[in-house]
């Protein structure tokens, strides 16, 4: 026994370490780990001491959670500790600590710094899990309920990490926990023999040896039908993954930096309220989609929106289309169209990723239109191969000084709305930076090279911590971006676009993808390309693209925002393409490609039922079916099986004997056997006294019984319709009232499990295998 | 139309057959206290038109059993005292010379009657006993060429004592065969033992013992008796029960075609006496004992384990399975 409960308290140890190990690949450090360690050894320690003392299993715990408890508050809150125990600063520290890795898992994606608070709730965790794994496993001796701890720890990294989890993190805490059952339920069988000599510890005695050989034998041949058994079930557990579509893990709560947002497993999804961080920190590298294009190539723009919420937040509008002011194309004298085509695109519909402004679509059969007043393209159903034809336009900033203040019927009041709460602010910041321009466009290019110097704004998607005014309120989101001067393109467009709306330009918010990365051919676009830029109204030109973001992660200013400011200005100038340059124009309107077409037919309830059946779902649902039927496939047989008889059934008698069977089977599931060689008046006895009947169901058991005899012994016509038709419901009023005296296991199986299904199955498979032995070698 | 007259006869058939029981039971019952089973057994027997032996101690009652049906039934009754030295014509009668006829003539002997009661059948010689039991068998007397029909309803109730073997020829299986059904009466209860006591001190309650039915009733009671339907599923379990009583190791003898016979005409009575007009299982088992029990040889084995046939008979009660329906 002894060496049992060594063997078992080592190995929930080491289990409990395999299952947290994989965590450390979610933080740049793993410093952490060690520290868990200890305490996990720890654990192990004071349980396997307390065991040998005391048989009260709560007392075990309660000690194994105090000592480890203070050990923990020892070690982070060392220095708050008076007369060596935890004050109230203690818990403060402990707070803020907790606090601090809330913040880290919030704002990082894997792998994140390792903080001293994620230090702090790791080690907490880890010691926890080592409680629980180890009360469970070692005190209580239920080592298959220490997996539920044990997969806690696990999913925290499979839910968390990026991508799938290796194989190596998932096999070793798995053969671990089933090493522990092993173990226990080896030691539980070795209990039941008859002789006392199975124990391990036992000298064998002469007299008896025959006898413990033989229950050595059967021990060996159980413990070893066990551990192929697990064996078997490990490896099912590898390859069914392989097999099955993966689903997007989540486990608890969302993962690190995963706040929001709809999207599914391949697929992008742009929620309503626009918040990049998901998408900028994504290290996921598929591909979001590929394009190729002789052309420039601006970001692809995925929708644009006016409303902003004050609270930092752009809100882009629902699937319907804007109806207002639509925004016509530039003259065909101003612009270049080109040509793109784009595979392998994993956007969500209604949306799709294309360079502004869009000529014309080309999809097969997909239904789409033009947003009228962002100038968005809207699809039917997710699309991922598609051509668009794109204009490049390059107005001189000659002729973009020319065009005077926008009066156009196309600007709403929307486009040049700032919000009340940082209105003070954004009109001083505003004049500060355009002070002395006169155009429109010379306003703007300010602006931008205001944002885009380095020297004084920074570029990272770290916030910083959100700073509060005097009377504590949290500031929002545009002073604050004035105050910390650090953001990421979403900031700095913001900044931008209401800088612009200060001096009466109209500008609005778009949301898309950066050209992504070149790969022979064609370019790659990664969900880390999402990017959100300004666009600002320029009577006669209409929305044109700014770029105030600096750094690598933004594109390069279009051309007609560099010239006026002379180079060295903003970075990244002389990557700007030069208009003109790209070779090939192409015609618009040339064959096969659709016009823009206003009238396209709403998006109907139909094509959003459409959108959503795609190869994947329909193979989902299918497995999700088969894997129901498989599931219930023997109270399946079992109710086709009784359907099939009684629709056989000629004459009354067929159908009386046919209920007659199911009730019986179905008694016979819920452990009341039918008496041997006995009638059915003793049968009828053995139900009222084992099925605890009241006086309504006696009568009702009964009534069946005399229906019964009427049909087998009595002259055939005697058995009429309505007592057939009395019968059934007597039979499904006797068999409620006998499952409600049955345990809900025994129920459960009667149901899952019903020997009326199983029979068929078992005759079949006899009938195929040629057997007739049925279950002959379950001795073995 | 024919199903609703049957049905309208084989009603007023139960009823009449529900009412001559519940008399003779009460007539009986007066008379054997706290044996309502045998006493039902017997009249079962009574209408199925069998023969019933009774086999037990002396002293418990077996000749009042006997007797107190005897005297229920408006009937022409005769008492045989079996003796070593009783004569086969003394049962079935002989032929006399007539001097004033000049003719033979025929004097009926004691089974000439309608209940037929033999007092210790095993104290007569073998030859006597086959008298007897042929006639039993054949419902007729045959005696110088001249065959005699007995009387209907003809029922013989014979008294055996298993106990006292000395100078006693006891009945071999085969001539068991013959009855129908076998009963022991057992030991009264205390309660029974201290009615008895009172009741019988001063005269006996057989004396006060008036009919309750006639011959006549009797016969249309067992011609009820016979249409008392059996469906082949019950048919097919008591030949399934005989058929096992013939494999069966504990038996060196099983049961004879007429001993299925036999359970399916009391089956019948014993279904009718319940108020139904159709055998059930049930009632097969209810009679198993009684009909098939003294028929069986045990087997050395099974007298070697003291076990009786009758616990052998339940035993092939409890292994045959019911048919759920005819097959």
């Amino acid at each position: 026994m002894t060496q049992r409960r060594w063997r078992l308290t080592i190995l929930a140890a080491l289990a409990t370490l395999a299952a947290t190990y994989p965590v450390t690949s979610l933080f740049t450090s793993s410093e952490w780990f060690s520290q868990a360690a200890v305490f996990v050894g720890l654990t192990a320690v004071v349980g396997l001491v307390l065991r040998g003392l005391t048989r009260s299993r709560p007392v075990v715990v309660a000690a194994q959670v105090l000592l480890v408890g203070y050990l923990v508050v020892w070690r982070f809150g060392q220095d708050t500790l008076t007369w060596y125990l935890p004050t109230q600063q203690t818990w403060e520290g402990f707070g803020f600590l907790v606090t601090e890795a809330y913040d880290t898992i919030q704002r990082y994606s894997a792998p994140a710094p390792l903080t001293g608070g994620v230090t702090f709730c790791l080690v907490v965790i880890g010691a926890s899990l080592a409680i629980a794994v180890d009360a469970t496993a070692a005190t209580w001796r239920a080592p298959a309920a220490a997996g539920l701890p044990l997969l806690t720890a696990y999913l925290i990294t499979a839910a968390n990490g990026s991508e799938a989890l290796q194989v190596r993190y998932f096999v070793l805490p798995v053969v671990l926990w089933l090493a522990m059952l092993h173990t226990t339920e080896r030691g539980r069988f070795a209990r039941w023999g008859t002789t006392s000599s199975v124990g391990e510890e036992d000298t064998g005695i002469d007299g008896r040896a025959g006898v413990e050989s033989h229950a050595r034998e059967a021990q060996r041949s159980f413990s070893g039908g066990g551990v192929r058994l697990g064996l078997l079930v490990l490896a099912l557990a590898l390859l069914v993954p392989v097999l099955v579509p993966h689903f997007p893990p989540r486990y608890l709560a969302e993962g690190l930096g995963r706040g929001g947002g709809s999207g599914g497993t391949g697929t992008v999804g742009f929620s309503d309220t626009l918040d990049l961080t998901q998408s900028l920190t994504n290290t996921d590298q598929t591909p979001v989609l590929r394009y190729s294009t002789k052309g420039p190539r601006p970001p692809l723009r995925v929708l644009a929106t006016s409303t902003y919420t004050g609270q930092g937040e752009w809100f882009a509008r629902g699937r319907d289309a804007q109806r207002g002011p639509s925004t016509p194309l530039p003259p065909a004298e101003d612009r270049k169209d080109y040509t793109m085509t784009v595979r392998d695109s994993t956007l969500q519909a209604p949306r799709i990723a294309a360079p502004y402004p869009v000529v014309g679509v080309s999809m097969d059969g997909t239904p789409w239109r033009r947003d009228a007043v962002t100038g968005d393209i809207r699809v039917g159903r997710a699309v991922s191969n598609y051509q668009v034809t794109y204009a490049d336009v390059a107005p001189l900033p000659s002729q973009l000084r020319d065009a005077g203040p926008p009066d156009g019927s196309e600007v709403n009041p929307e486009d040049l709305a700032i919000p009340d709460v940082a209105r003070q602010t954004i009109i001083a910041w505003s004049d500060e930076v355009t002070a002395g321009r006169t155009t429109e466009l010379d306003k703007a290019i300010a602006i931008q090279d205001h944002l885009r110097d380095t020297s004084i704004y920074t570029y990272s998607l770290d916030l910083g911590e959100r700073l509060r005014d005097r009377q504590g309120r949290p500031l929002d989101p545009i002073t604050q971006f004035r105050l910390t001067r650090r953001g990421y393109c979403t900031q700095f467009a913001t900044a931008m676009i209401m800088l612009a709306r200060a001096q009466g330009i109209p500008a609005r918010m778009a949301i898309g993808f950066l050209p992504g990365e070149q790969q022979g051919q064609e370019y790659i676009v990664r969900a880390s390309d999402a990017h959100a830029w300004p666009e600002l109204y320029f009577n006669g030109f209409g929305w044109l693209r700014f770029e105030p973001t600096p750094g690598s992660r933004s594109g390069a200013p279009p051309t007609y925002t560099v010239i006026a400011s002379g180079p060295g200005a903003t970075g990244g100038g002389q990557e700007a393409p030069e208009p003109g340059q790209s070779s090939a124009p192409v015609q618009t309107g040339r064959p096969g490609l659709d016009q823009p077409n206003e009238v396209a037919p709403e998006l109907t309830l139909w094509d959003q039922v459409m959108a959503m059946v795609t190869l994947r779902s329909i193979l989902t649902l299918v497995g999700l079916l088969v894997g129901l039927l498989a599931v219930f496939i023997m109270p399946i047989t079992a109710a086709t099986a009784r359907r099939r008889r009684r629709r056989r059934a000629v004459t009354q008698q067929d159908l009386v004997e046919a209920d007659w069977d199911a009730l019986t089977s179905h008694l016979r599931d819920l452990g009341i056997n039918p008496p041997e060689g006995g009638t059915l008046r003793t049968w009828r006895d053995r139900v009222i006294r084992d099925g605890h009947l009241d006086d309504t169901s006696a009568t009702a058991v009964r009534r069946v019984t005399a229906t019964l005899e009427r049909a087998r012994y009595d002259r055939p016509d005697r058995t009429t319709p309505e007592q057939t038709a009395a019968l059934h419901g007597d039979i499904r009023s006797i068999r409620q009232h006998i499952g409600r005296t049955r345990a809900f296991s025994v129920r459960l199986r009667a149901f899952m499990w019903p020997d009326a299904g199983v029979s068929i199955w078992r005759r079949l498979t006899n009938r195929f295998t040629g057997g007739g032995g049925g279950d002959g070698d379950g001795g073995r | 139309m024919t199903t609703d007259t049957a049905g309208r006869d084989i009603d007023t058939a139960l009823e009449l057959i529900h009412d001559v029981a519940t008399r003779l039971a009460g007539a009986m019952g007066r008379v054997i206290e706290g044996k309502d089973e045998v006493v039902r057994t017997t009249i079962t027997v009574l209408f199925a038109s069998g023969h019933l032996l009774i086999e037990d101690v002396p002293g418990v009652g077996k000749t009042m059993l006997a007797k107190s049906l005897a005297r229920s039934i408006d009937a022409t009754v005769r008492r045989i005292q079996f003796t070593p030295d009783l004569l086969p014509s003394d049962v079935t009668g002989v032929s006399v010379f007539n001097q004033d006829a000049r003719t033979f003539e025929f004097r009926p002997g004691a089974i000439f009657a309608n209940v037929v009661v033999g007092d210790e059948i095993n104290r007569a010689s073998p030859k006597t006993q086959s008298a007897l039991l042929e006639s039993m068998e054949e419902r007729q007397v045959t005696a110088d060429g001249t065959t005699y029909r007995l009387q209907e309803p003809f029922i013989v109730m014979a008294t055996q004592n298993p106990i006292e073997m000395e100078g006693t020829y006891p009945l071999p299986e085969a001539q068991r065969d013959r009855f129908m059904a076998r009963i022991s009466m057992g030991y009264p209860s205390p309660r029974a033992e201290l009615e008895l006591l009172e009741t019988h001190g001063a005269r006996s309650p057989l004396e006060s013992l008036t009919p309750v039915t006639d011959a006549a009733t009797v016969v249309s009671v067992i011609e009820a008796v016979t249409r008392v339907h059996a469906s082949p599923a019950v048919r097919q379990y008591i030949v399934d029960l005989v058929d096992r009583s013939r494999s069966s190791t504990a038996l060196r003898l099983g049961a004879s075609p007429r001993a299925g016979l036999h359970l399916l005409r009391a089956s019948r009575a014993h279904a009718a006496l319940e108020g139904r007009d159709h055998v059930i299982p049930d009632d097969v088992q209810a009679l198993a004992v009684a009909v098939l029990a003294h028929r069986l040889m045990p087997s050395s084995e099974t007298q070697l384990a003291r076990r009786t046939t009758s616990e052998v008979v339940s035993d092939l009660l409890r292994q045959t399975p019911v048919p759920p329906a005819a097959r």
